[in-house]
């Protein structure tokens, strides 16, 4: 009797559970989440966000310096590009070293201490953006600081005004700082005197070179010779047959309650729901997708949001497929706003070679928003280029063209450009063009221009002429404009 | 009075608003920009660095000299004459064609030794020859010595704030047990 009793409750408990299962699945299923974003549910963050298998990519590895500022001491100063990523890998061990040291203390130092310690023997790792300093104090292993004295590192160097501190330069809240250890942690003579034998470079203040008010250091001439790069593109047929792969990734594997519109230009819409969801992938292997923000979390924790970020794009398409190790993906610029209760981030980054950013072609950029603790805004390409196509060819004229030529040249040109792009007003114009242009430059470097063919791209090695995000690009060689890029109308 | 005082506004605007060109050797058809020299006439580095900015339509010929005769001298006025009679070219002399746009002749010389320097800057007719000459004098000297600037005392001041060791002398030994 007893035995038949148990039997009948034990039944009536496998319905229970079956049941409720059945109404869980039901509810993923109706959500369009795989079985494998279901695990990943359960974590609570990006159903469809999943690697597939990949391993998400180190984020510090993102991280490097724009450029290293070099002041040897003598009056002679320089700037590296390709040698950042090397110097910034041993700055970080260092660092990490530093971190560990015991009483460390913070000052904050005047505009004009800062400016008299970068005048004196110094390496200074610019960043080009402003990183949360709980991203910096990350790299280290430590939490000191935390945001009490300074939210951001825009810059950070070594002087030997005092060879046991750190400096810190804060843009966001225009504040400079020193961290002060007891002993010294970073071998400033030896990489400034490394830095002396490989870079030939020499970096003036605009002024003494070009004769208007401007103190930012750039070069008039460089003696690096930059390779031209060429890759030989998938055709867009081909990039377009993988597009349901890439959906899927967004969606889920079977798509459900999920519209694929084609409009005339060939431009695929994949839809789910009312619109809450949206991948759009245009015809130069391009995509864009929106996700409806719906999110109140505030996952506040910057580390967390880039972690989300890079895993994003590792399983979304993934980094830029250039057929050579000689491309990586750079973090180029983060931005930040913050709306009643949820914040939103925003990260570039860009394809880089040896640490030369190329430009002007939108298929080497990679642009992503998080908005609380949800993706709403991701932009990347499908455009990939055929293994072992990439080339490098060195100019047989390996003279090149000088900075100084080229504004005089062509400074009533980008005159009329930055009047166009609202970077200066017409009633600029009432002083000389020429010092106008000169007064409005913020850095002068080298990188790459793209120019697009019916089945190859080529990145020309380029002057970028830099008016605060408006670019002007003028081949290295020939000093011949190619073209401008307005980074202040993202 | 209203009118005179708006008029001095708007022209203080004007000025104030306007990029500053600096200092520059200014000639009737160039402009010497660097060697950038203080007020003594010194340039500081062992890197010379030369710029001319130059008007459409105009053809000039650079060379540099340098006198072994100088005795070192704080500023160009205390050089005596007898250092100017003795000069040696440095370099080649370089011709910088006229163009129908301004331009600019730039240069840069390594390793200069600390010493007396001249730019000689001739100024040519369609034909070549020499219509005008002009030198610029100059001192370099070695780069100010700033090792010997003290930014930081060594005991930071009392503006420091201590806080690793706080943050360890809370948690530290609590988390270490």
């Amino acid at each position: 009797m007893n035995r038949s009793v148990y039997k009948e409750r034990f039944k009536t408990i496998i319905i229970v559970v079956l049941f409720l299962l059945t109404v869980l699945l039901s509810y993923f299923y109706w959500q369009g989440s795989s079985i494998s974003g279901i695990k990943e549910s359960v974590n609570g963050h990006f159903p469809s966000t999943l690697f597939t298998g990949e391993t998400p990519p180190d984020t510090a590895s993102f991280v490097a310096p724009e450029t290293v500022d070099v002041n040897f001491g003598n009056g002679i100063y320089t700037s590296c590009q390709d040698l950042a990523p090397q110097l910034w890998s041993d700055f970080v061990d260092s660092y990490i070293v530093f971190s560990e040291m015991e009483n460390l203390m913070i000052e904050e130092l005047s505009e004009a201490q800062w400016l008299e310690t970068m005048d004196m023997k110094s390496i200074q790792f610019v960043f080009g953006y402003d990183l949360p300093v709980a991203f910096f104090e990350s790299l280290g292993g430590s939490n000191f600081g935390q945001s009490d004295y300074f939210s951001h590192v825009s810059s950070v160097a070594m002087s030997e005004a005092s060879t046991t501190s750190l400096f810190i330069k804060d843009d966001v809240s225009d504040k400079y700082y020193r961290i002060i250890s007891d002993s010294d942690f970073y071998p400033l003579e030896e990489k400034v005197s490394e830095i002396s034998h490989t870079v030939s470079d020499q970096y003036y203040p605009i002024y003494m070179f070009l004769g208007t008010e401007n103190y930012k250091m750039a070069p008039f001439s460089t003696a690096v010779l930059l390779p031209e790069l060429s890759f030989a593109k998938t055709a867009n047929e081909s990039i377009l047959s993988s597009e349901k792969e890439l959906a899927k990734t967004f969606f889920g594997e079977n798509l459900d309650f999920v519209r694929r519109i084609v409009d005339d230009s060939g431009t695929i819409t994949y839809m789910y729901g009312y619109g809450e969801k949206m991948l759009t992938i245009y015809k130069n292997g391009i995509f864009e997708y929106k996700e409806t923000p719906s999110s109140d979390e505030n996952p506040t924790e910057f580390n967390n949001v880039f972690d989300t970020a890079v895993s994003f794009i590792s399983s979304h398409g993934g980094w830029y497929s250039f057929g050579t190790d000689k491309i990586s993906s750079q973090l180029r610029s983060v931005s930040s706003t913050s709306v009643p209760k949820v914040d939103t981030y925003n990260f570039d980054f860009s394809a880089e070679y040896e640490n030369r950013t190329l430009y002007g072609n939108s298929s080497s950029q990679i642009t992503i928003e998080i908005t609380g603790d949800q993706i709403t805004y991701y932009r990347g390409s499908m455009t990939s280029f055929h293994e072992g196509s990439f080339t490098e060819t060195y100019p047989e004229n390996t003279a090149n063209s000088l900075i100084t030529d080229i504004l005089a040249k062509d400074h009533q040109k980008i005159a009329q450009a930055l009047l166009e792009h609202d970077i200066i007003t017409p009633n600029d114009q009432e002083m000389d063009l020429f010092d106008l242009v000169v007064s409005n430059i913020s850095s002068i470097s080298t990188g790459y221009y793209s120019q697009t063919f019916e089945d190859q791209v080529r990145f020309i090695p380029a002057w970028v002429i830099d008016f605060s995000g408006f670019k002007a690009f003028y081949n290295l060689y020939s000093g011949e404009l190619l073209g401008y890029l307005n980074e202040t109308e993202h | 009075m209203r009118k005179i005082l708006s008029v001095l506004i708007a022209l203080i605007l004007c000025i104030s608003s306007s990029v500053m060109v600096f200092a520059q050797d200014s000639h009737d058809d160039y402009s010497i920009i660097s060697p950038y020299t203080s007020d003594e006439g010194v340039a500081y580095g062992d890197n010379l660095l030369i710029s001319v900015k130059v008007d459409e339509g105009t053809a000039l010929r650079f060379t540099v000299f340098s006198y072994p005769n100088y005795t070192s001298a704080d500023s160009l006025s205390m050089v005596p004459a007898i250092s100017f009679t003795v000069e040696e070219q440095i370099g080649i002399s370089e011709d910088y064609e006229k163009r129908d746009r301004i331009g600019f002749y730039t240069k840069q010389l390594n390793d200069i030794e600390p010493g007396l320097y001249s730019l000689k800057v001739d100024s040519l007719d369609g034909n070549g020859n020499i219509t005008d000459t002009y030198s610029k004098y100059f001192i370099v000297k070695p780069n100010a010595s700033k090792t010997t600037t003290t930014i930081y005392e060594s005991q930071p001041s009392n503006k420091v704030l201590f806080f690793q060791s706080v943050f360890k002398s809370l948690f530290g030994s609590a988390a270490e047990e």
